[in-house]
């Protein structure tokens, strides 16, 4: 089996016994998941950054502790969950209220320019409206909504993540559904 | 919220039109963080690597079977053999002289412990000897006899000879009572000792008290799958986010090693 194959928790096990190359696959793996959920949770690309960092490495040292009949994503999940509760507690009030501004800035920056301008400025305007759209949502309910649809996670296990229960996190996706439809709408 | 549930008519379609926009978007990690991530993992495997294999003595390497290696292991054995053997009858006549003087030996723990709350172990030594014979009553009614003989073993020897039944100026400091009272505690913590545990958690003691790795009796306890512990330790107040020195809570350690009741009893207890 290749490595591109196998499953996250052969990789990590094979991680813990000192193969770089797994932890490099698993990474590549989950890479833009891990990096949707938290970017998309705290709107800013160098806290996200930052967080991003912090969770990975967090993974690497405690990948000898990691148990294979854990799930991985819901295992990862549960440190970026945790890191950006952190973030929360500690950042200040103004951060997410330049939400907005940060998320369009990014998006100009980051746009291909060789996708040429029109195409440029739409998929600068279907980005921005989706992080708009994101901002919008309570936070629990941004949280539990992006963490099934980036980490494929079930609602048990995001009630497992997020401390509450099923029913809770059931009603908060719905409503997360339900606001983007709204908020979405023009962009069908 | 309202009472009612939201109907679900179009929802479908949410999770199409958020992927469809999330395609357009076009940031990703910075290359200096997968760098550095990638960098971070490959120093741990390495030194996971080296770890596995310095353990390891190989006795078949040809040096190691030369004859003056083998004098010289022999002897050592030797040696130590007659040491122990000179020196072992030196701490039994000790310890049998000791006994007369200290008719309420089950009390003599070396824990930061206040009597009047923990008759179970005990008074201490310095100046809560004072109380020591209503606590050494209480100690003899109510303290099994495992526990009790459990934290005598928990004592260093110094510490031991130390315990007079009056105050001692060789008494060690209420610091050093203290820390080994914390790490009775997570010893008790790691085994699932829950008849020591519950003792030593009666007492006053610093509950989360963390050894050299960061880790507090509660982390030990979930790494070891002890679940009584846990739950006694998180009643006890155990502060259930006190991460290690590698950042880990005991939560993502439990959730790290599938061990679900656990993990639920934390986040029950308000981990994260």
């Amino acid at each position: 089996m290749t490595e591109a194959a196998e499953p996250d928790e052969v990789l990590m096990g094979r991680y813990a016994r000192g193969d770089a190359a797994a932890f490099e696959c698993l990474y590549r793996r989950h890479e833009m998941r891990t990096w949707r959920y938290i970017e998309r949770n705290v709107g800013n690309r160098a806290i996200a950054d930052e967080l991003m960092q912090e969770v990975w490495f967090a993974v690497a040292r405690q990948a000898p502790r990691y148990q294979p009949s854990a799930r991985f994503t819901t295992w990862l999940f549960t440190i970026a969950h945790n890191r950006i509760i952190d973030w929360v507690r500690t950042s200040r009030p103004q951060t997410s209220l330049e939400r907005h501004e940060v998320a369009s800035v990014v998006i100009q920056l980051i746009a291909d320019p060789s996708s040429g301008p029109l195409a440029e400025a739409v998929a600068h305007e279907q980005s921005s409206a989706l992080a708009q759209a994101l901002a919008e949502l309570p936070v629990e309910q941004r949280d539990a909504f992006l963490m099934q649809i980036e980490g494929g996670l079930s609602v048990e296990e995001i009630a497992a993540v997020t401390g509450v229960s099923f029913e809770t996190s059931k009603t908060r996706l719905r409503y997360a559904r339900m606001k983007l439809r709204d908020l979405l709408q023009e962009h069908a | 919220m309202n009472e009612f549930p939201p109907p679900n008519e179009g929802l479908e379609d949410v999770d199409k039109r958020y992927r469809r926009l999330s395609d357009r978007d076009s940031s990703r990690p910075s290359e200096a963080i997968r760098r550095a991530v990638l960098r971070h993992a490959a120093e741990h495997a390495a030194q996971g690597r080296a770890q596995e294999n310095s353990t390891p003595i190989e006795f078949r390497r040809r040096s190691a079977n030369q004859p003056r290696w083998r004098v010289a292991t022999y002897g050592g054995l030797a040696a130590a053999a007659l040491a122990g053997l000179l020196i072992a009858p030196h701490f039994l006549t000790e310890r049998a002289a000791e006994k007369p003087a200290t008719p309420a030996e089950p009390r003599a723990f070396t824990g930061n412990v206040r009597p009047s709350q923990n008759p179970a172990l005990g008074a201490v030594a310095g100046a809560d000897a004072r109380r020591a014979p209503m606590a050494q009553g209480r100690a003899r009614e109510s303290a099994p006899a495992p526990q009790l003989a459990q934290m005598q073993t928990m004592r260093t020897p110094s510490a031991a000879r130390a315990m007079p039944s009056s105050p001692s100026p060789a008494a060690p400091p209420a610091a050093a009572r203290s820390l080994d009272a914390a790490r009775a505690l997570r010893e008790a913590a790691q085994s699932g000792n829950d008849q020591t545990l519950k003792a030593l958690l009666a007492g006053r003691i610093d509950i989360d008290a963390r050894d050299p790795s960061g880790r507090t009796a509660l982390m030990l306890a979930v790494l070891n799958d002890q679940k009584e512990a846990v739950n006694s330790l998180l009643a006890a107040g155990a502060d259930p986010n006190v991460a290690d020195t590698s950042g880990t809570t005991p939560l993502e350690a439990a959730v790290a090693g599938a061990r679900s009741e656990i993990a639920a009893a934390l986040r029950r207890a308000g981990a994260r």
